[in-house]
């Protein structure tokens, strides 16, 4: 369950980046999330959604990019990779470097701001 | 609606706070080793075993991260060293931030290793550093020889590989050079030593792993 602890760390950078940015709300964002973490998206956007409740991201759309597996071998070979245990498929070797499907990255967020919300509460009372 | 590019890696604070840690540490010129496995194999009676072989020639501290309760730092210190628990009430790991308050309560000065036993668990805490020098891990034979396949992540991050129970090896049919062989073919680098806590079979390559680990 890791999960949480990851669910928990999304939500206070969200929370700093809505206020650094004079956001009031956040509507959605976009996490990529390596292959190899070990992550279960559901479970992720459950604990997401449990601890956002009641911050800046209550409710908001989550968008999670699932980075596929790559490796390197010394012997200059790039392949996919989709879990730890893995050997060159040229040479045979194991120990190649993973160049990706390790990302745990919050990439992206759009949010509204005080200004945004209050125009719009406006507009919808003169609706 | 604004939209904001961000790119902040999530584990960044976690990350923050284990560099923290680590001055600390190196400050106090302590090594530090972050102990990994899953429940009952063997983490706190391996500390028993390495207090006493290495007492007095090295001042060992250990921080015990427990879900609950405080029966293992008691062992640590009825074995000679001193212990501060952590109850993480629930969380599966110990994280940077938990570590450090634990670290507070030490002085660094006055160890040369200090050892965080982290929560037994294959998985999570693999994922989190605390500011260690190095991680150790154990996986007792009767946990079966597929679980270096199973559980990867682990033994990629981990420096050293303790197989132990070693005396089981009659009555439990898992196969220690497959878990060698597959922990090397996920960590090419990776240390492994056979060990039994029971018996001390093998538990002077330990001792003397975590010698060359403080001189280093």
């Amino acid at each position: 369950m890791h999960e949480l602890a990851l669910a928990q760390s999304v939500v206070t950078i969200l929370c700093e980046e809505a206020e650094r940015h004079g956001l009031v709300q956040v509507d959605a964002f976009r996490l990529q999330v390596g292959e190899l973490r070990a992550v279960v998206p559901e479970m992720l956007e459950t604990c997401l959604e449990a601890v956002g409740r009641g911050t800046v991201v209550e409710g908001a759309r989550v968008q999670l990019e699932i980075v596929p597996g790559r490796a390197r071998c010394g012997c200059g070979e790039e392949f996919a990779v989709g879990e730890l245990l893995f050997l060159c498929p040229g040479c045979g070797r194991p120990g190649g470097a993973i160049i990706a499907g390790q990302e745990l990255t919050l990439v992206e967020l759009e949010g509204t701001d005080g200004e945004e919300l209050s125009n719009e509460n406006e507009q919808g009372e003169r609706a | 609606m604004t939209r904001v590019k961000v790119v902040r890696d999530i584990l960044e604070a976690n990350e923050r706070l284990a560099g923290e840690n680590r001055a600390r540490f190196d400050a106090g010129r302590v090594r530090v080793v972050n102990l990994m496995s899953a429940p009952g194999a063997g983490k706190t009676t391996l500390l028993e075993r390495t207090i006493s072989g290495l007492s007095p020639r090295l001042r060992i501290g250990v921080v015990e991260g427990d879900i609950q309760g405080s029966s293992d730092a008691e062992r640590i210190e009825r074995a000679g060293a001193v212990a501060v628990q952590i109850n993480t009430d629930g969380a599966c790991h110990l994280d940077a931030n938990m570590v450090a308050s634990a670290v507070a309560e030490l002085d660094l000065s006055a160890l040369d290793l200090l050892v965080i036993e982290n929560v037994g668990n294959l998985v999570c805490p693999a994922e989190f550093n605390v500011g260690e020098h190095a991680k150790a891990m154990i996986l007792s034979l009767a946990e079966g020889d597929d679980k270096p396949a199973k559980y990867p992540l682990m033994f990629r991050e981990s420096r050293v590989l303790l197989i132990n129970k070693m005396d089981l090896a009659p009555y439990v049919d898992a196969d220690p050079d497959r878990i060698e062989r597959d922990a090397r073919a996920i960590n090419p680098e990776i240390d492994v030593l056979r060990v039994s806590c029971k018996t001390g079979d093998g538990l002077q390559g330990w001792l003397g792993w975590l010698e060359r680990l403080v001189q280093g």
